[in-house]
């Protein structure tokens, strides 16, 4: 991946290809759950991959309840798994 | 020089941006991704760019976008990315959030081309990570060329399955089972048949059919499942059926179809005649006033339909006279009958056992909309204010469909007679900052 984007999740640094979305990268690089349900805490990782369920919400710079699945990877993102619900 | 929005850059949007442009209109598209092409052509610009191998694996249904997509691109649109619309008047005005913030607009006319997403099929332990929708997981190999951990295990019927199996060979991976339930038609042992079809139809060569024939015949099938669950802590691990006799099976992705349902939620709200269709199992959205309606979401056509469909729609809203795509969208129409009626919809949300989750977002399972319903009768209105489903993020989108089968299984209600839940804007998750932010 010569034309890699750089982004970070949790503080640990990735990259990203071209085209991908925030969802798409951390599949491939295996980073689930994506959050704990604030109801049950339940695990919860992307489902539809078209900004459908609702279930890939993660908090991209700062900004909470982002969609992972319509978000492109830019460089210098940060994304945090909001792991307790 | 009339001015159109289109909401939508799939198929059907981006035809009509192309036609509407040809007839000198001032077109604005706005989608939600980062990338035009819907659901079919997720990623397409950037897949055929930077992913070579992914790209020749996908196929023919894939590449025939390509052309489309060029001539989006080139036809004088101005397309806005990553834009949500939260509402939508009956009289034409639009509420946009993205990241030039949050916008309003208006448009002498208005073409939906929401698409489709794929018909919820509950079963307990769907919310676990690593289960996913076919489609879902298409979508992952476009965007990221990536085949999810393995042993893969596809639960559901439908051709879409059987593509995604052909194209996840061709990047080196495999599917280890098909787990087909019991009333649902995977067509695998008639397959031949729908081959023949689907060749007849220009949809498949009969080279393509062989293949995928030959490649069925390397994963494991269960037919007839029953019972059907997905067993995990933190992602799902195990799925147990029963097929005459149990069955318990390690799996490394879980992936779950039952065919494709068209996105209803901002028709809906924008107050469009939303009728349900039997022979698709599914509602469908209207025209109305100056609101036009395009693709899958006026029914479940497929992406040439839908291309067809969003040129008529352009004229139609243009008041320019309709061309030949008539006559080339019915001959789609008659393609989709036979489609609809080979695979016909598992519907497991009716059979689905009480302690399975209905509403992802509050949490709402069958039983409990089971309870309601014979308490409160079918209303779906009034179904939702007592136990909050389809009150939380997704609005709805993903069990609105779910809990219409379970009542009208429970209640012996006609599936036709119980509406969709109301619904209001924001029709897309908002925050107060955002809606604050608007500029007039």
């Amino acid at each position: 991946m010569a034309e890699g984007i750089q982004f970070d999740v949790d503080g640990n640094a990735f990259l990203a290809q071209p085209g991908e979305t925030v969802a798409s990268a951390m599949l491939r690089l295996q980073l689930v759950p994506f959050r704990f349900h604030p109801v049950d805490t339940s695990p919860r990782g992307p489902f539809c991959m078209m900004g459908v369920c609702h279930e890939c919400l993660i908090e991209v710079d700062g900004k909470p309840g982002q969609q992972a699945c319509l978000l492109p990877v830019v460089p210098g993102m940060s994304v945090r798994r909001p792991l307790n619900g | 020089m009339a001015k159109l929005v289109i909401i939508g850059a799939g198929p059907a949007g981006m035809s009509a941006a192309i036609e509407a442009r040809r007839h000198g209109a001032e077109v604005q598209v706005y989608d939600n991704r980062p990338e035009p092409g819907g659901n079919i052509y997720a990623a397409l610009g950037s897949c055929r760019a930077h992913r070579q191998d992914v790209w020749s694996a996908l196929g023919s249904s894939y590449e025939d976008g390509g052309p489309l997509l060029d001539a989006f691109l080139s036809c004088g649109a101005v397309f806005r990315p990553r834009t949500s619309l939260w509402h939508l008047d009956n009289d034409g005005i639009l509420a946009l959030k993205g990241p030039e913030g949050t916008r309003t607009d208006t448009a002498d006319a208005i073409i939906l081309a929401t698409g489709a997403q794929e018909r919820p099929m509950p079963v307990p332990g769907c919310t676990l990570p690593r289960v996913m929708g076919v489609g879902a997981a298409q979508i992952l190999l476009k965007t990221s060329g990536v085949v999810p951990n393995g042993p893969i295990f596809i639960v559901g019927s439908g051709p879409l399955p059987l593509l995604y199996a052909w194209q996840v060979a061709r990047m080196g991976g495999r599917i280890a089972g098909f787990v087909v339930p019991n009333g649902a038609n995977l067509r695998l042992s008639a397959f031949v048949d729908i081959q023949g079809i689907l060749a007849g139809w220009g949809y498949l060569t009969k080279g393509l059919a062989y293949q995928v024939d030959l490649l069925r015949r390397r994963s494991l099938i269960y037919r007839n499942a029953r019972d059907i669950e997905i067993i995990g802590e933190i992602h799902a691990e195990y799925l147990r059926f029963t097929t005459g006799k149990q069955h318990k099976i390690k799996v490394g992705t879980v992936l779950l179809h039952d065919g494709v349902i068209p996105s209803i939620h901002p028709a809906a709200a924008a107050g469009l005649p939303i009728p349900y269709t039997p022979a698709q199992d599914a509602w469908r959205a209207e025209s109305a006033g100056n609101i036009h309606v395009a693709g899958d979401l006026a029914g479940i056509i497929g992406a040439k339909g839908a291309a067809l469909s969003g040129q008529i729609a352009a004229q139609t809203a243009l008041g320019q006279t309709n061309s030949n795509a008539s006559a080339k969208l019915n001959k789609e129409r008659a393609f989709r009958r036979l489609m609809d009626a080979a695979y016909p919809p598992a519907q497991l949300a009716a059979i689905a056992p009480n302690t399975t989750e209905i509403c992802r977002c509050e949490m709402v399972n069958a039983g409990a909309i089971r309870q309601a319903a014979t308490e409160l009768g079918p209303d779906p209105n009034r179904i939702k204010s007592t136990l909050r489903i389809g009150m939380g993020p997704c609005q709805g989108r993903m069990c609105a469909k779910s809990l219409q089968s379970i009542v009208a299984r429970e209640t012996g209600t006609s599936p036709d007679d119980i509406g969709l839940h109301r619904l209001r804007s924001p029709i897309t998750t908002i925050t107060l900052g955002e809606l604050a932010g608007l500029k007039e």
